[in-house]
């Protein structure tokens, strides 16, 4: 596999490596994602049926209601949770699932902003992996 | 990023577990967004309160079992259900036994068990440039535009670690700079004050406003300049739901917005847009789908098996309208009127006899619960009207019914009548 450093801005640390699902739409796990399974079902998604559980989700922003913290701490207590979480801009209704989950259950979700450009760029890698003390991570087509 | 000691402290672990892991979480929010320092907040509204699964109600057990302590007055929001009265409304034991939970966890925390999306009507209401940590979007959005108090839109359960915490990064709607409006929202002149009249034009409006706006900040110029409290109540909850509005100015009305150079802070608007009355029927279409739809619609004439108000909660004043529109008929046999109000406003209109008055006219009065969780799919009721835009907004995606709108005239005279009555909008007179 080749492999690509690209640098981010790291709102939550940790350490992971899994597949990358990657979508161009703005996201809301609000009625977006399924609580008990991760799949996502927002047929308005280019990831419509695919399921986010234990793979890294790319999306470039997030929408909608402010249920999402609760969609991904549902989904943490379920195991279906992402791995981690790739945006362009990541607003704090993103950040409360992933920031609680670390804080509080010692479970790790990271999340990473890229610039819009290696966002693009992304499209089509196989795997990211996710370094707990670096502003960087490591894509692989 | 500048500590005070006391934060210091908290982030150390000397005020206990659930601080320090409090602001550990926020304390990773400010780093993200380069946030210089925290403001403490007196207020917090907790929006944590709606069953939305069983990771909701851990999380807040979890947080009492710890010891936490909200460290500032904190309101909680509606519940899925009325607390005492699930079971009558439909819900199953799921949802009644969650809510029962949820009370429990959040009153340990020591929450002001306000249990309504209305807490202003409840006596708890901060004052001009206070900040606040809220949740709930028509509560931000009342909070910010009505009252000029300073909140982000915190989504739940992050409010409760802003409340445990006492403080939140000081970034956002929270920095006064950040406040000003970035575009107009005018009334065409073929939009006449008098019209506002008709109640129904302030939800009709305010859906076209969120409409244009989405989740900016912006300003709308050309309402009028004397607005009840319940008006102003149903334009923000309205814009909170059509948009992401988290603060809106109105000139004229609100704080920060007595002259047009106010909500500007002086610039002028990067853009303008006129609203014609075409817009406010684009608007009443959207909100009143059901008219205009062939399979599952209702228009005027045909009966409808229910009426909800309530959304945000009714207030008293609410109550007594209703009341003074039943003019001592009942509400028809083939139909049914709930009405939603907060326990504060409970014990107002029974101490005023309205409770028992409207009770025995037939109408349903249920407190504490959310109308959006109303379970239409349980009872069996498959045509809704309702006065609120906010309920109106998301009837559909959250009850998969579409429904009908109507000013409070119209919807009491639909209870009483069984069947749906529409009065003429101004512009078509």
């Amino acid at each position: 596999m080749e492999k690509v450093r690209m640098n981010c801005k790291v709102a939550v640390s940790g350490n992971v490596r899994a597949k990358l699902i990657y979508s161009r739409d703005s996201f809301c796990f609000w009625g977006g994602a399924d609580p008990k399974t991760g799949e996502i079902r927002d047929d308005r998604s280019d990831c419509w049926k695919k399921n986010m559980a234990g793979q890294v989700f790319a999306f470039p922003f997030g929408k909608g209601s402010s249920g999402a913290g609760l969609v991904i701490l549902e989904q943490v207590r379920l195991n279906c949770a992402p791995a981690a979480l790739i945006n362009v801009n990541s607003d704090p209704v993103i950040l409360t699932g992933p920031l609680i989950a670390k804080h509080f259950y010692n479970k790790s979700i990271p999340v990473v902003n890229l610039s819009q450009e290696d966002y693009d760029k992304l499209n089509g890698a196989k795997e990211v992996e996710f370094y707990e003390d670096h502003d960087y991570i490591d894509v692989y087509y | 990023m500048k500590l005070t000691n006391y934060e210091k402290e908290m982030l150390d672990g000397q005020h206990g577990e659930v601080r320090q892991q409090a602001m550990q979480a926020l304390y990773d929010l400010a780093q993200f967004y380069d946030v210089e320092k925290f403001v403490e907040i007196v207020l917090c509204h907790d929006d944590s309160t709606v069953y939305a699964g069983e990771a909701q109600v851990a999380f807040a057990e979890k947080l009492a079992a710890a010891g936490a302590k909200f460290a500032v007055p904190t309101t909680t929001n509606a519940t899925a259900c009325d607390i005492a009265k699930g079971k009558e409304q439909g819900h199953d034991d799921t949802v009644v036994d969650a809510t029962a939970r949820i009370v429990a966890s959040h009153v340990k925390m020591g929450a002001i068990p306000t249990w309504s999306c209305a807490p202003y009507q409840a006596g708890f209401q901060p004052s001009f440039g206070q900040q606040l940590a809220c949740a709930e979007s028509n509560v931000i959005c009342f909070y910010n535009s009505i009252i000029g108090a300073r909140t982000n839109r915190y989504a739940g359960p992050l409010e409760l670690l802003c409340g445990i915490a006492g403080r939140v990064p000081y970034f956002g709607l929270h920095v006064p700079e950040n406040r000003y409006a970035e575009g107009l929202v005018k009334l065409g002149d073929d939009i006449k004050l008098e019209w506002f009249e008709d109640e129904a034009l302030y939800p009709i409006v305010s859906y076209a406003y969120g409409s244009i706006v989405g989740n900016r900040i912006w300003a709308i110029d050309g309402m009028p300049r004397n607005i009840t409290n319940d008006n102003l109540k149903q334009f923000s909850a309205t814009a909170a739901s059509s948009g992401g509005i988290a603060l809106f100015h109105m000139i004229g009305v609100t704080p920060e917005a007595q002259t047009l150079e106010m909500a500007f802070g002086g610039k002028k608007p990067k853009e303008i847009v006129e609203i014609h009355v075409d817009d406010l029927e684009k608007a009443e279409y959207e909100l009143s789908k059901a008219e205009h739809i062939e399979e599952g619609g209702c228009r005027e004439g045909d009966p409808i098996d229910v009426v909800l108000m309530g959304c945000p909660h009714f207030s008293f004043n609410e109550c007594a309208v209703v009341e003074d529109l039943m003019k001592g008929r009942h509400v028809s046999p083939d139909t049914e009127m709930w009405l939603i109000v907060g326990r504060a406003t409970v014990d107002r209109i029974k101490e005023s006899g309205l409770y028992d008055r409207l009770q025995n006219l037939g109408v349903k009065i249920y407190s504490d619960g959310c109308i959006l969780e109303y379970r239409n799919d349980i009872l069996g009721k498959h045509s809704i009207m309702s006065n609120s835009g906010k309920f109106d907004t998301y009837c559909f995606s959250m009850r998969g019914v579409h429904p009908v709108f109507g000013n409070m005239y119209e919807c009491v005279e639909t209870a009483v009548t069984g069947k749906i009555v529409k009065g003429v909008r101004p512009w078509k007179k």
